[in-house]
């Protein structure tokens, strides 16, 4: 169903903003008529629409959170989505009394907003060690059960880690896994004793599909022999399960070569290069737009991914699509490594409507040279797209490599259903 | 019966099933009183992140002819005590209680001067220490029980209309140890001459070194240490080739600490002072490695006592996932070598620079007296709001008060009196043709017709007899200063009694 709207969501929207307003207030009163009909189009893909950016609104105000400044000039495109000018201080409505946002997430999202926690396997870690600290400090009320109480004092964390970065696909299924758990929390515990079983599952998830299935798509990288001894690897940005991989790979005595292609603004290929330098691999480093040259050195590309959408898409970082289609043109088998926990529910077929927008200052930075676009603001017809994300289709994706073994891309609904059943037993 | 305390539940179970209603009667007070003292006593709930810590048990060796009758951190400006101006600056961020240190002697008048001048919300827990010579990293070690959560230390003496949660958000973004508040010096402030002294006292420099970002402190040194050279280590050099150096700012003393460097204080007392010991302690520490133990005790040697000196990074202990989030995280830093993440320094000192906006101590004379001048600069930067004149102030005619002054209440100025620059304290009595110029006259001073003051301070109590000239004096409590008299560039203090 959802796959359905967002797709319909998407067409109108390259048509216009109109006709989108149009489908999105059908939407909204169709909705109020059948009430048990989920939205079509959810909240956060609703930045242009005059009316559910109110009722945001005053739903930050009641729970006492920050409304950042929207960003001045969007690419009209992309006007469906959030973009927020660069804050001087994310905080500053923030009082230092207790009882308020728990430090550790005020912590936490300022991390995140700083981009020092950045990528999705961090984030999600950062997130579940955060909620793991609040729940160790949070006591029932009086009068209140902890199954209900405890949801209601995590939803404006949520709403703030939200508002400091979008969440990534693979928090967002951390935090349902974590509201289910707490809401079926049996109300015969005692405080104490629910929670130690809620940090516990905490625990268990962290290690068994964050921590275990990295080692465990290491091996079956290692046991398909799926790097081989002579191997030209090429891996895009800077990716943890990627970089894993290969270190492991290479501990175990294989010998081969990376190629690590990069691209502006982030630059994270840097990182990567430094890590796998520094375990020893030999690497080249080239720019995206030496890809196609790249490529013909390159025997195998790995990539990593944000997360893995049911119609068999991967949404990875922006570029990786471009790496898949230079790859499939010059038939080097494209490989990715996903833990399970990031498979997502929705489908898309473009990047267009569901994506993040940065911040497109960082885009004026060019290293040595003059910044020539530092002034862009002041030319009316000028404006900086700098997406983060965007989607690659299935043909170009040769193998997915979970934890589960080694599965074509368009499998993950199967595994989406097993997870399902698997958590309705528990 | 069942008590609710602080969120917490407690229950009991009378002893004696049946109704026994001696029993409950004897027991209600009891509890009720366990109740009253429980809710009264202060209690930092474990939400709170930062635990404020004034400093107000200061010598004031520096203004040393002012603090004789009274402690540093009461003495006025703008007619508030020293110590409300941080006061405010926490009620403001939304603290709602905080630990004062003060003097045993200091202690009663700190609170008449708080209450008298103005409210505080604040709820304030007054802590003695009980040996004078103690330094400021003393006292934290003697207060350690009270400690519970990361320190936020602010001197009596700062006044700043800085907003906390900037410094905050620096220290909560890269999980400093240390984070510490530099501003850069105004200029007027320290070059203005101190009332009483014949010459300026040269400023002393703080030397800092920041990281390519301007964030990081890699070392810090104030000039008194520094011969003629400030020598930095190679491997310092080696991790961070780009360190700006900078010597045009001040520390003020507002530090943010971490937990853990209490308990290192405890360990190792050796380090008596925040500023001059802790602190470049710990900006050294930033880039210690750990101890190695290379030698083994030899199999045929009896080891009968180790000297087990705790190593600083056993304190500085990490969340549990911390440096797995590090690893899997794809954000270094720095570029261009092939260290991790902070170079894996588990100890960061960081320093907010504060550009702009208001921030000055008021430990020298001549600070403060520059202080008082500029008050009503002070009150538009940290939002104060205070008439320039008191309502109840009677003004005779002809007389004229700048507005850039502060007359308090209760104060009367006679005709043809002329005040500019100038604070004006409690319950003073001015004369007819007066001239105060620059000049600050704390409570109950009496200014006979005539007098001329400029640039000066005029201490409470004090009686300026007719027609004196005090041009650039300092007149400490109780003084009399006679007739026709003419002062210039004099400390007119509180001679001993014999």
């Amino acid at each position: 169903k959802k796959d359905a709207g967002s797709a319909s969501g998407g067409k109108p929207e390259a048509a216009g903003a109109n006709i989108k307003k149009e489908a999105s207030s059908k939407d909204l009163s169709a909705a109020s008529a059948v009430k048990k009909e989920p939205k079509r189009v959810p909240d956060h893909l609703k930045a242009d629409d005059a009316e559910t950016q109110k009722r945001i609104a005053k739903r930050l105000e009641k729970q006492r959170l920050p409304q950042r400044t929207v960003a001045q000039r969007k690419v009209r495109l992309f006007n469906h989505l959030h973009q927020y000018e660069r804050e001087v201080s994310l905080t500053g409505s923030f009082s230092f009394s207790s009882g308020g946002i728990h430090p550790v997430i005020i912590k936490l999202g300022l991390q995140y907003a700083e981009g020092v926690i950045c990528g999705s396997n961090a984030r999600c870690l950062a997130m579940l060690a955060a909620f793991k600290q609040v729940i160790q400090d949070y006591t029932t009320p009086p009068q209140k059960e902890l199954s209900r109480d405890l949801e209601a004092t995590i939803k404006p964390y949520i709403s703030f880690l939200n508002q400091c970065r979008l969440m990534s696909v693979s928090m967002g299924n951390a935090v349902k896994h974590l509201k289910h758990h707490i809401t079926h929390m049996p109300n015969n515990l005692k405080d104490h004793e629910a929670k130690k079983k809620l940090l516990e599952t905490i625990d268990s998830y962290i290690k068994e599909r964050i921590l275990l299935s990295a080692v465990a798509i290491s091996k079956y990288v290692q046991d398909e022999a799926k790097i081989k001894d002579g191997d030209v690897i090429l891996v895009y940005s800077c990716s943890s399960i990627v970089r894993k991989v290969l270190c492991d790979a290479w501990n175990q005595g294989k010998k081969f070569k990376v190629i690590v292609v990069d691209a502006r603004p982030k630059m994270e290929g840097k990182e990567m290069l430094r890590r796998l330098v520094r375990a020893g691999i030999p690497c080249s480093y080239f720019m995206i737009n030496a890809a196609s040259y790249a490529m013909q050195e390159a025997t195998k590309v790995m990539l990593g991914a944000h997360a893995l959408l049911a119609n068999g898409c991967v949404m990875s970082r922006v570029g990786t699509s471009q790496i898949a289609l230079i790859a499939k043109a010059c038939n080097v088998p494209v490989l990715v490594c996903c833990e399970t926990y990031k498979f997502c529910e929705r489908g898309q077929t473009d990047s267009f409507v569901y994506n993040e927008l940065g911040d497109p200052d960082d885009l004026v930075f060019i290293g040595n040279k003059t910044p020539y676009l530092n002034d862009w603001r002041d030319y009316n017809s000028l404006t900086l797209l700098n997406l983060v994300y965007d989607v690659t289709p299935p043909e170009f994706i040769s193998l997915v490599i979970t934890e589960l073994g080694l599965i074509p891309c368009t499998s993950v609904p199967v595994v989406l259903r097993m997870k399902q059943a698997e958590t309705n037993e528990t | 019966m069942r008590i609710e305390y602080n969120g917490e539940i407690l229950e009991f179970n009378s002893p004696v099933s049946g109704n026994s209603p001696v029993l409950e009667l004897l027991l209600t007070p009891c509890v009720t009183l366990y109740q009253f003292i429980c809710h009264n006593r202060s209690v930092f709930t474990v939400d709170m992140e930062f635990q404020p810590i004034i400093m107000a048990a200061g010598p004031g060796s520096r203004l040393a002819e002012l603090t004789s009758k009274c402690p540093k951190a009461a003495l006025l400006i703008g007619n508030r005590p020293m110590v409300w101006y941080p006061i405010n600056m926490l009620e403001k961020a939304g603290f709602e209680e905080a630990i004062i240190i003060v003097d045993m002697d200091g202690q009663a008048e700190i609170q008449r001067v708080l209450t008298e001048s103005c409210s505080v919300k604040l709820h304030l827990e007054y802590v003695t220490v009980s040996n004078t010579d103690d330094g400021t990293a003393d006292v934290l070690r003697e207060i350690k029980s009270k400690i519970k959560t990361d320190l936020l230390i602010i001197p009596c003496d700062l006044i700043t209309d800085i907003s906390l949660h900037n410094i905050a958000n620096l220290h909560r973004t890269h999980d400093a140890s240390l984070t510490m508040l530099l501003s850069s010096l105004p200029s007027q402030f320290y070059e203005s001459v101190a009332p009483g002294a014949r010459s300026k006292k040269p400023l002393e420099k703080d030397f800092f070194g920041f990281d390519e970002k301007r964030e990081r402190i890699l070392f810090t040194q104030s000039e008194a240490d520094v011969a003629e050279n400030i020598s930095v280590k190679k491997s310092i050099f080696k991790k961070h080739p780009y360190m700006c150096v900078k010597s045009g700012l001040t520390d003020c003393h507002l530090y943010l600490m971490k937990k853990w460097v209490v308990d290192y204080l405890v360990e190792n007392e050796s380090l008596a002072y925040i500023r001059t010991e802790l602190v470049p302690h710990l900006v050294r520490k930033q880039f210690s490695k750990t101890k190695v133990k290379d030698r083994l005790p030899q199999t045929n040697q009896s080891v009968i006592s180790e000297n087990q000196k705790m190593d600083i990074l056993k304190f500085s202990t990490e969340d549990e996932y911390a440096a797995d989030i590090r690893d899997l995280s794809s954000w270094n830093d720095h570029h261009g070598d092939m260290a991790d993440c902070y170079h894996g320094d588990k100890i960061r000192c960081y320093g907010y620079i504060q550009e702009g906006g208001l921030c000055l101590r008021t430990n020298t004379v001549s600070s403060y007296s520059e202080a008082n001048r500029q008050i009503q600069k002070i009150f538009t930067h940290t939002g104060i709001e205070t008439p320039h004149l008191h309502p109840s102030v009677v003004l005779q005619k002809k007389s004229q008060v700048g507005a850039d002054c502060v007359v308090a209440e209760g104060t009367e100025i006679g005709e043809k009196v002329s005040i500019k620059r100038s604070v004006i304290g409690r319950n003073c009595k001015i004369g007819d043709h007066v001239q105060i110029v620059n000049s600050t006259l704390l409570d109950n001073v009496i200014v006979e017709d005539g007098c001329d003051i400029k640039g000066s301070i005029i201490s409470r109590k004090s009686v300026i007899h007719q027609k004196c000239e005090i041009t650039n004096c300092l007149v400490g409590p109780g003084q009399q200063l006679n007739t026709m008299g003419k002062y210039k560039d004099e400390m007119i203090v509180y001679t001993v009694d014999i």
